[in-house]
């Protein structure tokens, strides 16, 4: 006898469907077939089996790790790029890598959230009309084509609901399994708030700020989103390193590898492209001052990095705000000015000057840098 | 990756990344690695956990080495086939140029 059952969403909160797997085969129900399209799974009817499962996603072939076979994991069934594992062991101490998933699921959130802002604009025509029809100001012509707008809407809906959803489990999945957490320090004592601005674009400065904080007895305890509010606790004089790292696309064991080797996650930006995160890792006097890396090649490129990442985007702004400032200021100076229109370009003007000011912020650490 | 196109790319190996591949002859997680490099050149070479980032990410993406978990969810890096052949190449031109050294050492006296 064959069972099916449907789970549309298995793939975003693996864990769940794991456990899930678990209790259908202590019920004797042996997985035959998952249907990646259709999200359905098929069972045949076996004897009870006592088993980890594990869902693995892996684009190599041949890179199973020796260890992990010898510690009892099987493949029970293979779906393109989708292993499902099991271990029939009673002690099992060591799993395969959910990294796979995590980067598929990734891809998954980034491509519904683009679409979901390429959606918005037709969301909002489309909710404007329904506004003016429901208080009566248009008249509806009845379109043959309803089917289509209820189809697009709904689709839309159903984009902008699944990219919330991903954004959440991902977020869940990277603190649960790849340490993904800002290490919180409970404080005890007195706290005070500083607040630093465009410190992103002088990394230096802010790093030797905050070491020059500890050796003075106050410690950073948080900081708070985004990425602004520096909280400090009292306390006594200790050396701490601190790094402000900066990487365009972070693998699954970026946080692993550095919580390893001792740094506290400080603050981390919430997604995995363009991140910023703020390392601690305090040190004994005469030991060597920690970093992240000892290589002066390594540590060029990593300031190139930095400074090409945000003069393209200084640069990307700056034209853009020009281009509205000239039109709009054409605009007025040919059809008279207004208020509304004073205060437009007063504050493109403003907007123009503050991004002028943090690209100098970045050339200038650039030139620190270089001189260093 | 093929075997012949990761030996193109890797060899001749840097310091770094020959150490850290020496010392997965037995799989270890991040830090593991940094304190078996430091023994291994006995205090010389340390290693910042951003280099074995960097080079680890980079192993894994040719298929040099293979990760898996351990019980506290950390991740534990394996060399695999693939490595091991690499490895093999490079100690073979190690060899050679250690025995080069040996021939002319006393020639630079």
């Amino acid at each position: 006898m064959t069972i099916k059952k449907w789970r549309p969403l298995w793939s975003y909160d693996v864990e769940k469907t794991e456990c899930w797997l678990k209790e259908m085969a202590a019920k004797g129900n042996n997985l035959t077939d998952v249907n990646r399209m259709t999200r359905m799974f098929t069972f045949d009817q076996a004897a009870a089996e006592i088993a980890h499962f594990q869902v693995v996603y892996d684009k190599s072939q041949s890179a199973f790790p020796r260890k992990l076979e010898e510690a009892g994991w099987e493949g029970t069934l293979s779906k393109k790029k989708w292993k499902f594992m099991k271990n029939k062991s009673e002690e099992v101490s060591i799993f395969p890598s959910r990294e796979g998933v995590l980067k598929r699921n990734r891809i998954h959130f980034y491509v519904l959230t683009g679409l979901a802002f390429f959606y918005v604009m037709p969301l909002l025509m489309m909710l404007i009309t329904l506004l003016m029809v429901i208080k009566g100001a248009t008249t509806v012509e009845p379109s043959p084509f309803w089917s289509v707008t209820v189809v697009f809407f709904v689709q839309i809906l159903i984009v902008m609901g699944l990219a919330v959803f991903i954004n959440q489990k991902l977020r869940g999945f990277e603190k649960k399994f790849f340490g993904g957490a800002v290490d919180v320090k409970e404080s005890v004592g007195e706290t005070f708030t500083k607040w630093k601005f465009g410190w992103m674009y002088a990394p230096d400065i802010l790093e030797s700020w905050l070491a020059e904080m500890a050796a003075e007895g106050n410690h950073l305890v948080r900081v708070g989103q985004p990425g602004l509010r520096f909280v400090f606790e009292k306390g006594t004089p200790k050396r701490v390193s601190y790094v402000f790292d900066y990487q365009l696309k972070t693998a699954p064991s970026y946080f692993d590898v550095h919580k390893s080797a001792g740094w506290q996650l400080k603050y981390t930006s919430p997604y995995s492209f363009t991140k910023y995160s703020l390392w601690a890792k305090p040190y004994d006097e005469g030991a060597d001052y920690p970093r992240f890396t000892y290589d002066s090649k390594e540590k060029k490129a990593q300031v190139r990095k930095v400074v090409l990442s945000a003069v393209t985007f200084f640069v990307y702004l700056i034209v853009l705000t020009l281009f509205t400032l000239s039109a709009n200021y054409s605009m007025y100076q040919g059809n008279g000015w207004t208020l509304y229109g004073g205060i437009l370009v007063g504050l493109l003007v403003v907007a123009f000057v503050f991004h002028l000011l943090n690209m100098a912020r970045t050339l200038k650490y650039a030139i620190r840098m270089r001189k260093a | 990756m093929k075997i012949e196109k990761v030996i193109k790319s890797y060899s001749p190996m840097t310091e770094t990344a020959f150490y850290i591949l020496l010392s997965l002859i037995e799989p270890r997680h991040g830090y593991g690695i940094i304190k078996h490099v430091e023994e291994l050149t006995e205090g010389r070479l340390v290693l910042g956990s951003g280099t074995i980032y960097g080079t680890l990410t980079k192993m894994q993406r040719d298929e040099v080495i293979t990760v898996y978990a351990d019980e506290k969810r950390k991740t534990i890096y394996e060399i695999t086939d693939v490595g091991k052949a690499l490895m093999r190449h490079e100690m073979a031109r190690l060899k050679e140029l250690l025995a080069n050294v040996i021939k002319h050492e006393g020639e630079f006296h």
